[in-house]
């Protein structure tokens, strides 16, 4: 019937879609679908949400009454839903993303049983949708066999590999394209079924198709976070070292595919402690395949670890922030190797006292306003210090622009900005003089905007780019007949501050960038850097750490708590723009409000269906959740993280990890209530 | 036009009309837009009473003056419904029509002994609110009528409107209380009182106001209320929650402040 | 391996019911045909007169992007909860996937293109571009009509005003510090 509806051009399904080929499914090779089942491979539906069709129609409105028309025949099974009903099946996963994800150093058992002081509880975290305000969306354009997707996609480079397996072409044949991005957080990552199926569909009507994800899609149909159930023992001597760590977590995968949200995995070397044990099980429920967000791991992971240092601190009667700097782990003691640098200390210091911590009396319920509840708490951020590699180029043209480009892309972090202050510092012009362009594959390869590791990747790469682009002016002037630079060689050549001339001579008698290029009659010189992490990853662990303070408020007759205050310090190394990454801050912070109260996502354990897929129902927080929110940085550089001399590590996700088990603390503090089991709703705390 | 085809559905703000639309939970698909009726908009004292056009928004009954002055706890239930693009398309009589037990004006309207006015081709008749709810998402409304209006005669006593939602703004409630509470009158004091997703409709509880009226104690009538409701589980909240909750925001709403 | 039961395809859950309106313009009163239809509508966009034929089924923001090509206003979920699409109709502040485009004949409608003068940016999107009141920018639009509107609103003079004010427009990137920060300084000008 949908095939007769006024506007259909095409009804694909199963039944009757090309054949497709799984991809690689291999992150380090850049060939990553969001799930290895391909799109319309089997008959058979595995969670609720899987694509059974799409039709292609003239308009959206004929597309959407077409799609009513469909009818879908098929055996209902009971699905599995909770991770409870699967945990008979729960099994070991090996490896995820080349982490080990079972370790043990030391003897935790025999530790925990000679322990003064033993904590042990299960903390849970329910599954998480990223939710960016722009829903995923995906434009296929073929020309003969070369096939165009302007996509929101955050690894443009990523993308073209796997689309290409995924339809058996050659990657020279497809063009990504994805300038902006509307918001990821980790669901633009990886490649979903939407992106091959508007490739699939524009090739069966032969025109160009549109498909964008609803709101609803966003909910099964480009990943969520794992909800995760974690048991966490502490061991401790009286004088508040730890003896001994278990971290054992159980998370939800598909049965399509297998990803595992890492939670212990910075258990192992977050604090000073001989015996470490780190296990993760998965259980496969009917449900969508999880995928990346926001602190993959650590953000489930300090919930449960920060939590239980907190229960630890009452127990030991020690103050909190006391309490870690005791067991500051010195060297990454999992690794058995040194920071690349560490100011922990100093983001603990440094929170404290602008939060006014000193204050804080530590009895639960002690502090009151009114009627109302006043709780301070506070737990340790982290995140890794990654670093992939990257290549971009710098253009300077005959009219004095200057190009910076690169296949990276700009989820709202700041890279197009930074890249253009990177270039205008190195060539010393103005930024305004720079365009940067960013989110295509024919540009130079770059990582994923995932990981945090953009900045430590691409900003080494651009000021390489720069600095090589001014080489190459010097060599260009050096060419210039009756010139200033006659018989100079060019390491006699100074280009800086916009302008050519003569070492040693005032910068006044040379000539501007653009002028050597409008002389020698070149249309642009286009300078090339590329780096890559080198033996210092083998020497050296890097991390960036950082402190976040909370002050909740909650008014006892409702039970209803309101994070009042945040203070975050972060050591992420050299700040390298202080309006953008005060924001990545705030957006963290912001996300963390989000996950310690409202946000979780629901589904119907007799169906399998989502009940929460809307933005009433899947609660984010809105302006009115957020107060004052301060964000400071030790802003000193990591003498290692690149060999240009930045130091600057990525800040994108380390700004959320701490906030949900920041906020737990200062419930307990305010309330006596010690809530294990997130989201923190009023039901819970009354 | 209701007359001649009576299964369309009336629309004006479409504020929560498309969204069901959206969500395939509305089966019906042909509308009648009510929009550009402006006479239905009026808020103006009628023979006493107030008298609130259906097609009123809820940024209407924000900054009228007579709301305000008569009736601020529907300025207070209006300034909390969803966001202000919401607030400036969204209408009291849509919110009334579309009969959802979290509807954040209905306890407003309970409390206050609205009537609701219903209009078709053959006249005019009013309902009291406290018939108007027959079930979940029920109401008496014939096919073929037209809610054009509310009707609140005038209210004595202390005003109170109080919504827990599942964030700061812009929030579906948990639970929603409006209430009016008279002068002392020898031993008890003359109260009505009612509550939002606490059951299928907004109910008002008859127990419980009778139980303040006889000057039981405080937590006499709240153990009244809490066996008088009878609210489930579900999505935004716990039984349990809204039962302990409305007893709570009762207390508060008896025993001194007014809007929390 | 179980199976977990879906009647249909996603499409059809959320689209169950694409509509149609007719209007009446004589009394004022539009009625529903059974099937789809296409009307004429004139309405003002950005001080301009348009005329457009219209599927009767589409919202004020589809007519907006796909029709007018303006593109600036978002469709971040389509169903009233965040404020990506938001324009002024009439001179308030409302969200455009929420009204059907045909109810909005002889409506003056602004979209965020509209907000400009002369090229001059309106001192919303100057104090948002100076308070870095943005991200990823997809909300930004919404934001900044809200925003625009805000400063002919009663609003009260705090922080805690803004923010109440400005809970209808979602913002995922976690903006709202610098968008309150912008607002106020907006206001401090106007």
């Amino acid at each position: 019937m949908a095939e007769k509806a006024p506007g259909v051009l095409a009804v694909i399904h199963h039944g009757n879609a090309p054949t497709l080929y799984r991809p690689d499914n291999d992150f380090m090779s850049a060939s990553k679908p969001g799930e290895a089942r391909v799109v319309f491979e089997d008959d058979r539906v595995h969670y609720s949400g899987q694509y059974v069709a799409i039709i292609v129609a003239e308009t959206l409105e004929q597309a959407r009454y077409a799609a009513e028309l469909v009818q879908v025949s098929y055996a209902v099974e009971d699905p599995t839903i909770e991770t409870d009903a699967a945990l008979d099946s729960a099994y070991l996963p090996d490896e995820f993303f080349g982490e080990k994800l079972t370790t043990t150093r030391g003897d935790p058992d025999v530790a925990l049983s000679r322990a003064a002081v033993t904590h042990a509880a299960t903390y849970t975290t329910p599954i998480e949708h990223h939710n960016p305000i722009e829903p995923s969306a995906s434009v296929a354009v073929w020309n003969g066999d070369e096939l165009t997707l302007y996509e929101t996609t955050q690894w443009v480079a990523g993308a073209r590999k796997t689309v290409a397996q995924t339809l058996g072409m050659p990657e020279e044949k497809i063009h990504i394209v994805s300038p902006f991005i509307g918001g990821g957080f980790g669901c633009k990552g990886f490649v979903w079924p939407h992106s091959i199926l508007s490739a699939v569909a524009a090739k069966r009507v032969n025109r160009p198709v549109k498909l964008n994800l609803t709101r609803k899609h966003m909910f099964s149909a480009c990943g969520h976070r794992s909800e995760t159930k974690q048991y966490v023992q502490l061991g401790a001597e009286r004088n508040g070292r730890l003896v001994a760590i278990d971290h054992d977590t159980v998370v939800q995968t598909s049965m399509v595919d297998e990803f595992v949200e890492a939670c212990g995995n910075t258990s192992r070397f977050l604090y000073s402690c001989p015996n470490v044990r780190v296990r993760h099980r998965a259980v496969r429920v009917n449900v969508a395949t999880p995928t990346p967000m926001r602190a993959p791991g650590e953000n489930p992971g300090l919930f449960a670890l920060e939590s239980a240092l907190d229960e630890l601190a009452y127990l030991l009667n020690m103050d909190p922030v006391e309490l870690r700097i005791v067991n500051h782990a010195d060297v990454n003691e999992q690794a058995r190797r040194p920071w690349s640098s560490k100011y922990l200390k100093e983001c603990y210091r440094m929170g404290a006292e602008r939060f006014g911590w000193a204050k804080r009396a530590p009895q639960p319920g002690s502090m009151r306003d009114g009627n109302v509840l006043v709780g301070w708490g506070m737990a340790t951020a982290t995140y890794p210090g990654i670093r992939s590699p990257g290549a971009a180029k710098v253009r300077l043209l005959q009219d004095g622009h200057v190009d910076v480009v690169s296949a990276t892309q700009d989820m709202g972090g700041g890279t197009y900005t930074t890249m253009a202050q990177i270039a205008a510092d190195v060539m010393g012009i103005a930024i305004e003089r720079i365009r940067t362009v960013l989110g295509d594959s024919l540009l130079p390869p770059a990582p994923v905007s995932g990981g945090s590791m953009t900045t430590a990747s691409i900003l080494p790469a651009t000021r390489k780019a720069a600095q090589d682009a001014l080489s190459k002016l010097r060599h260009l002037a050096a060419t210039m007949p009756a010139s200033p630079f006659t018989n100079r060689r060019p390491d006699d050549i100074v280009a800086e501050g916009g302008r050519v001339f003569p070492k040693g001579a005032h910068p006044s008698s040379g000539l501007p960038y653009e002028d050597v290029l409008k002389r020698t009659n070149q249309t642009e010189i286009e300078g090339e850097g590329y780096t890559e992490p080198g033996p210092e990853r083998d020497k050296y662990a890097f991390q960036s750490f950082g402190a976040q303070f909370v002050e909740v408020r909650v008014d006892p007759e409702i039970a209803k708590v309101q994070i009042s205050r945040v203070v975050s310090a972060f050591d992420v190394g050299k700040i390298v723009n202080a309006k953008t990454a005060r924001s990545q801050g705030y957006s963290g912070v912001v996300m963390g409000v989000g996950v310690a109260l409202m946000e979780h996502t629901v589904y119907d354990s007799r169906d399998g269906s989502i009940i929460t897929s809307n933005l009433a129902d899947y609660a984010i927080p809105v302006n009115a959740d957020t107060r004052s929110i301060d964000i400071l940085f030790v802003d000193k550089p990591d003498p290692f993280i690149d060999s240009d001399g930045l130091g600057a590590r990525g800040l994108g996700e380390i700004t959320v990890t701490g906030v949900a088990p920041a906020v737990a603390n200062a419930v307990y503090h305010a309330t006596g209530r010690r809530i294990r089991d997130l989201p923190i709703t009023p039901d819970k705390l009354l | 036009m209701l007359r001649d085809e009576p299964t369309l559905t009336p629309l004006a703000g479409c504020t929560d009309l498309y969204v069901a639309l959206n969500f395939g939970t509305l089966k019906d698909t042909r509308f009648l837009d009510l929009w550009r009726l402006d006479r239905l908009r009026k808020i103006e004292l009628r023979g006493g009473a107030l008298s609130i056009g259906a097609l009123a928004t809820f940024t209407d009954l924000i900054r009228s003056t007579l709301v305000r002055k008569r009736l601020p706890m529907l300025a207070a239930a209006a300034r909390d419904v969803g966001g202000v693009q919401i607030q400036n398309r969204g209408t009291i009589g849509g919110n009334v029509a579309n009969a959802s037990p979290a509807g954040d004006t209905l306890p407003v309207l309970a409390a206050a002994d609205a009537v609701v006015v219903l209009q078709q081709a053959g006249g005019i008749r009013r309902v009291p609110f406290d018939g108007f709810y027959t079930g979940y998402r029920q109401t008496v409304r014939r096919p073929g009528e037209l809610i054009v209006g509310i009707e609140i005669p005038p209210v004595r006593g202390r005003q109170f409107f109080r919504k827990v939602g599942t964030r700061a703004a812009q929030a579906i409630s948990k639970i929603v209380m409006a209430g009016i509470l008279g002068p002392a009158t020898g031993s008890g004091r003359t109260a009505r009182i009612a509550l939002g997703s606490v059951a299928p409709t907004v109910v008002r509880v008859p127990r419980t106001e009778a139980a303040l009226a006889s000057g039981a104690s405080i937590e006499a009538v709240q153990r009244t209320l809490m066996e008088e409701i009878a609210p489930i589980d579900d999505l935004r909240s716990t039984a349990e929650y809204r039962r302990r909750v409305a007893a709570n925001l009762l207390a508060r709403f008896v025993c001194g402040a007014s809007r929390g | 391996m179980s199976i977990t039961p879906i009647d249909r395809l996603e499409f059809i859950r959320i689209t169950a019911a694409a509509t149609s309106v007719r209007k009446d313009t004589k009394s004022g009163v539009s009625v529903a045909p059974s099937a789809s239809v296409t009307r004429a509508l004139a309405l003002r966009v950005n001080g301009e007169a348009v005329r457009l034929d219209v599927d009767t089924r589409v919202t004020l923001l589809d007519a907006l992007r796909e029709q007018l090509q303006l593109f600036g206003t978002k469709k971040g979920c389509d169903h009233g909860q965040c404020g990506a699409c938001t324009v002024h109709v009439n001179g308030r502040r409302v969200l455009s996937c929420l009204t059907l485009a045909v109810m909005h004949d002889d409506d003056d409608i602004i979209t965020v293109e509209g907000l400009e003068r002369n090229g001059v940016l309106h001192p919303v999107q100057e104090a948002f571009i100076e308070h870095d009141a943005f991200q990823c920018g997809y909300c930004t639009a919404g934001q900044i009509m809200s925003a625009a509107a805000l400063l002919n609103e009663p609003c009260g003079p705090s922080d805690d005003d803004v923010r109440e004010q400005m809970s209808g427009n979602l913002c995922r990137c976690g903006a709202y510090p610098n968008i309150v920060a912008a607002i106020q300084s907006a206001r401090g000008r106007a």
